[in-house]
C-alpha cells in the first residue's frame, strides 16, 4: 500500500469513526435528555403565570418538544365571558401571551387564538385582557361567533357526539394547546381542560339536550388531540361558576397544570380544586367517561409528576 | 348668492343623509354615541322625546325661511332628490319637465290631524307610518342593512379581518312593509318629484302651515318674469303657478333650484310682511271641510283605538321591550319604528315585532330569545334611540331595570326528562337569579329567584329543552325594579400542598 492510500484511508477511516461517535453521542444525548427530565404531568404553584408557565414547559421537556418549526399553531383559552381578569372566568391573558411568545420563538409559523364565546364576542375578547395580550405578543385572535367558521368532523367512538362542527382554525392547524381555566362548574360540576372542546365547537347546546357529560367527554375522542393542555389556576372560581359575578367566588392559589394528557391534568387540576370546594372526582362524570374511554388517565399516581413550589 | 345657497343645501342634505344612513347600516360598530347625534335634528322624535331646544330652532328656522328642514335635514327628502337626480339621468329633456300641481290640502291636513290625534291618544301607530325619519329608517335597517352584511360577508371570504354576520336580525313582514315604502317613494320621487312631501307626509304638512307664515318667501318678481315656465319645469315640489306668478310657500321644500333656473332672476327672497302678498296661492277655502274632517277623524281614530283590537292579548307573555322603555304604554307611545336600535344592537336580540305588541305595536323593536338574549353590560339601544322611547340608562341603572320575569317548568327540564347534567340556563344568568341545587343521584336542577331576574333571556336562549324550553321570560307589562344580589363575604383560603 502506498503510503499516501493510507492516509487517506486512515483519514477517512477516522473521519468516518469520528462522524459517527459523534452521532452515537447525539442521539444518546438526546436520550438522556428526554430520560432526565421525562415528567407527564408538571404542577406548579406560587408564582405569576408566565413565570409558571415557564417552569412547567421546562419540566415537560421543553415548547421545542412539542412545537415545530413553520407550524401554525392555535392556542385555545376559555375566553367564554364578558368579565375582566379580575374575576377568573377566562383564562389569564398572561398566561396566553407567555405561551405565544414561547410558540413563536419556537419558531411557529403563526399562532391563532379563539373562543366560540357565551356572550357577545367583542365584548369577551376585549374584556378579558386577551385580545391585548395575544396581539401584544404577536399572535392573531380568530373569529368563532357564526356557524361560517366550523365544519363538520366525525367523532368516531363518540357515544352520542357522533358529528360536530369544529372551528377551521383547529382543523387547519399543525398543532393546538388548550389553555383553560379551572372553574366550579353549576352544570358539569367542574369546567378544566376537556370542557374547554366546548369552545372549539358550535353547536353547544347539542351537548345540553344529549348528556352533557358524555358529550363533553365524546368530544375529546375528535382525532387531532392538543399537544399540550395548560390548566390556569391562578385564580380560580370556587363558587356560581362558570359564571361567577363577584370576587366573594374567586381564591387566588397561584398555580398551573400541565401535561399532553388532558384526563390527567383535569384530574389533578380537580384534586387541588378539592381543597378550596368539596366536589371529589367521582362526581365529575366528564372525566371519568373520558378515563374509560382511555383518552387519557385519571390515575395520577402513576404518572410521573413533577411538583414545583416557586416561593 | 343664490348658487352658493344652494350648494350649501346640497352639502348640508348630503352630510346629514349619509350620517343618518351610516347610523343604520354601521354592521361592524365603527363608532361611538356621536352617531346618534343627527338623528336628535329629526322633527317628530325631538317632538316625542321633548327635545325643545331642538323643536324651537326648527321652528325658528321654518319662520324665518320656510320648509328647509325638508331639503337639508330630512334623509327621506334627500333620498327623493337621490332619486330624481338618477332617474333623470335616463329621461329625455322633455320628460324631465314637471308641471305645476294644484295642492292637495284636504289630504294633507287631515292626515296631519288624525295622526296627531291618534298620538294624542297614546298611539304611535299612524306616526309610525307616516313620519319620514322612521320610514327611512326602517328601509335602511331592513334593506340596506343586510345588503351591507351580504356583501360584508362576501367579503370576509377574502379579507380575514372582517368578522362575518347572520341575518339575525331578519323578519320578513318588516322587509316587505319596508320594501313596499321604499318602491312607492321611489316611484313618487321617480315620475313627480316630492309628491309624498307635499301629499302624505304629515312634518312636510305641519312645516307648510308654518312655512305661510314664514318672513322670508321666494317670490317671483312680476316685472322680470316672461311666464316662460323654466322655473316651473324644474320645480319639484310642483308649487310654482307660472300663470298667477305665485309660489306656494306652504308645498315649497326651499331646494332653491328654480332661483338658478330662472335667467332673468325673477325669483328671489323677499321680506313677505313688506312686500304686498298679491300673489299668495289661494286653494279652495278648505277651513270648514277641514274642521269637520278632522272631527270625524278623531271620532274614528278614538272609537279605532277602544274597539278594535288593536291590543291583542296573544302573545301578551312574549311582548318584551327593550330595558329603559319603561313598559308597553310608553313604549307605544313614543316608538315610531325607525329600527335604529335594531341596527345597532350587539347582540342581535332586538327584531321587529310581528304580533307580540298588538296590531299598533307592529314593526317596533321587540327582543326575541329565540335568536339571542340581551347583553348584561350593554346599553346601546338606549344611546341611539332618538325618540326616547328608549330612555338613556347606565349600565348600573339597567342591572336593575327588569323587563320580565323567568319562569321554570321543571317537567320539561333535561336534568328531569334525561337524567342528565345540564345547568346551561345557570351558566348564562348574569343576575344570580337560577341557582342549581341537589335533587338525586348527583344531579342538579334550576331553581329561580324572580325577584333577582331582570327578563335579559340568557336563560331561555340556551335552554335546550325541545319542543317547549323549560324556561323562558314573560314580559313585564310595566318594568319592574329587580332586586341586587347580596355580595358574600369572600374568606380567603390558603393551601399548602396540590392535593394529589
Amino acid at each position: 500500500m502506498e503510503r499516501r492510500n493510507f492516509l487517506k484511508t486512515a483519514i477517512l477511516g477516522s473521519l468516518t469513526a469520528g462522524l459517527s461517535l459523534k452521532n452515537n453521542l447525539l442521539s444518546a444525548q438526546d436520550k438522556s435528555s428526554n430520560f432526565g427530565n421525562e415528567y407527564d404531568l408538571a404542577a406548579v404553584m406560587g408564582g405569576e403565570p408566565d413565570a409558571m408557565y415557564a417552569k412547567a414547559i421546562e419540566a415537560l421537556g421543553g415548547i421545542k418538544k412539542f412545537v415545530k418549526q413553520g407550524q401554525k399553531v392555535v392556542v385555545k383559552p376559555n375566553i367564554g365571558w364578558n368579565k375582566t381578569p379580575e374575576l377568573a372566568a377566562n383564562t389569564n391573558p398572561i398566561l396566553v401571551g407567555a405561551i405565544i411568545r414561547d410558540c413563536l420563538k419556537a419558531g411557529a409559523k403563526e399562532v391563532v387564538v379563539f373562543d366560540h364565546t357565551c356572550n357577545n364576542w367583542q365584548d369577551c375578547y376585549k374584556n378579558s385582557g386577551i385580545e391585548e395580550a395575544v396581539k401584544a405578543a404577536g399572535g392573531k385572535m380568530a373569529f368563532g361567533h357564526e356557524e361560517k367558521y366550523y365544519r363538520e368532523v366525525k367523532i368516531p367512538g363518540a357515544k352520542r357526539l357522533n358529528i360536530a362542527k369544529i372551528h377551521e382554525a383547529i382543523l387547519d392547524c399543525d398543532v393546538w394547546i388548550n389553555v383553560p381555566v379551572l372553574k366550579h362548574h353549576s352544570g358539569a360540576k367542574m369546567t378544566i381542560a376537556l370542557k374547554n372542546y366546548m369552545g372549539i365547537v358550535w353547536d353547544r347546546r347539542f351537548f345540553h339536550a344529549n348528556d352533557l357529560q358524555q358529550c363533553i367527554a365524546d368530544s375529546a375522542l375528535f382525532s387531532k388531540k392538543p399537544i399540550l393542555n395548560i390548566v390556569d389556576a391562578y385564580r380560580i372560581v370556587t363558587a356560581n361558576g362558570p359564571q361567577n359575578h363577584t370576587l366573594a367566588d374567586v381564591q387566588t392559589p397561584k398555580a398551573l397544570f400541565m401535561s399532553a394528557d388532558i384526563v390527567a391534568v383535569d384530574a389533578a387540576s380537580a384534586k387541588f380544586f378539592n381543597q378550596f370546594t368539596d366536589i371529589s372526582l367521582a362526581d365529575v362524570g366528564h372525566i371519568n367517561i373520558a378515563n374509560s374511554l382511555k383518552i387519557g388517565t385519571s390515575d395520577i399516581d402513576k404518572l410521573r409528576v413533577s411538583r414545583i413550589m416557586m416561593n | 348668492m343664490y348658487k352658493f345657497l344652494r350648494r350649501l343645501r346640497v352639502v348640508v342634505s348630503l352630510l346629514f343623509f349619509f350620517l343618518i344612513l351610516f347610523c343604520f347600516i354601521n354592521v361592524y360598530q365603527f363608532a361611538g354615541q356621536w352617531q346618534a347625534l343627527p338623528l336628535g335634528w329629526q322633527l317628530i322624535p325631538a317632538i316625542l322625546a321633548g327635545s325643545f331646544a331642538v323643536i324651537i330652532v326648527l321652528l325658528l328656522l321654518t319662520l324665518l325661511f320656510g320648509r328647509i328642514y325638508c331639503s337639508t335635514l330630512c334623509p327621506l327628502g334627500t333620498y327623493q332628490d337621490i332619486v330624481r337626480r338618477i332617474a333623470n339621468l335616463f329621461k329625455s329633456k322633455k320628460a324631465r319637465r314637471l308641471n305645476y300641481s294644484k295642492p292637495r290640502n284636504m289630504l294633507r291636513y287631515a292626515i296631519l290631524i288624525v295622526m296627531v290625534m291618534v298620538a294624542l291618544l297614546g298611539s304611535s301607530l299612524l306616526l309610525l307610518w307616516l313620519d319620514p325619519y322612521s320610514n327611512f329608517g326602517r328601509i335602511a335597517a331592513n334593506l340596506f342593512n343586510p345588503a351591507v352584511i351580504f356583501l360584508g360577508n362576501n367579503l370576509s371570504y377574502i379579507i380575514d379581518t372582517i368578522p362575518a354576520h347572520g341575518y339575525h336580525t331578519f323578519t320578513l313582514s318588516a322587509t316587505i312593509a319596508a320594501m313596499a315604502v321604499f318602491i312607492i317613494i321611489t316611484v313618487f320621487a321617480a315620475l313627480r318629484g316630492r309628491l309624498y312631501c307635499n301629499l302624505i307626509c304629515p312634518v312636510g304638512a305641519l312645516l307648510g302651515l308654518i312655512a305661510k307664515y314664514a318672513l322670508f318667501k321666494l317670490q317671483i318678481n312680476a316685472e322680470h318674469c316672461t311666464r316662460c315656465s323654466l322655473c316651473t319645469s324644474q320645480c319639484k315640489a310642483q308649487c310654482i303657478d307660472v300663470e298667477k306668478q305665485a309660489i306656494d310657500n306652504s308645498r315649497c321644500v326651499q331646494c332653491l333650484n328654480c332661483t338658478l333656473s330662472c335667467k332673468l332672476k325673477g325669483i328671489s327672497y323677499k321680506n313677505s310682511y313688506k312686500a304686498k302678498q298679491s300673489t299668495e296661492i289661494k286653494g279652495v277655502n278648505t277651513n270648514r271641510r277641514l274642521f269637520l274632517g278632522a272631527m270625524g277623524g278623531i271620532a274614528f281614530s278614538g272609537v279605532a283605538h277602544k274597539a278594535l283590537p288593536l291590543r291583542s292579548v296573544a302573545d301578551n307573555e312574549k311582548a318584551l321591550c327593550p330595558a329603559g322603555s319603561l313598559g308597553l304604554e310608553h313604549f307605544k307611545a313614543h316608538c315610531t319604528a325607525c329600527h335604529a336600535c335594531i341596527a345597532n344592537c350587539p347582540s342581535r336580540v332586538l327584531r321587529p315585532a310581528v304580533t307580540e305588541y298588538g296590531l299598533d305595536g307592529f314593526l317596533l323593536p321587540v327582543l326575541d330569545f329565540n335568536r339571542s338574549y340581551c347583553s348584561y353590560a350593554c346599553t346601546r339601544c338606549s344611546e341611539i334611540c332618538p325618540n326616547n322611547a328608549i330612555k338613556p340608562i347606565t349600565k348600573e341603572e339597567k342591572a336593575a331595570i327588569q323587563i320580565g320575569k323567568v319562569r321554570f317548568v321543571p317537567k320539561r327540564c333535561v336534568v328531569i326528562t334525561d337524567e342528565t347534567d345540564c345547568g346551561a340556563c345557570q351558566e348564562h344568568c348574569p343576575a344570580h337569579a337560577i341557582k342549581m341545587v341537589k335533587i338525586r343521584n348527583g344531579l342538579m336542577l334550576p331553581q329561580i329567584n324572580r325577584e333577582l331576574c331582570i327578563g335579559c333571556g340568557g336563560c331561555e336562549y340556551i335552554c335546550p329543552a325541545r319542543p317547549k324550553k323549560a324556561i323562558f321570560v314573560v314580559a313585564n307589562t310595566v318594568h319592574e325594579t329587580a332586586a341586587l344580589y347580596q355580595e358574600e363575604e369572600r374568606t380567603d383560603i390558603k393551601v399548602e400542598g396540590f392535593g394529589f
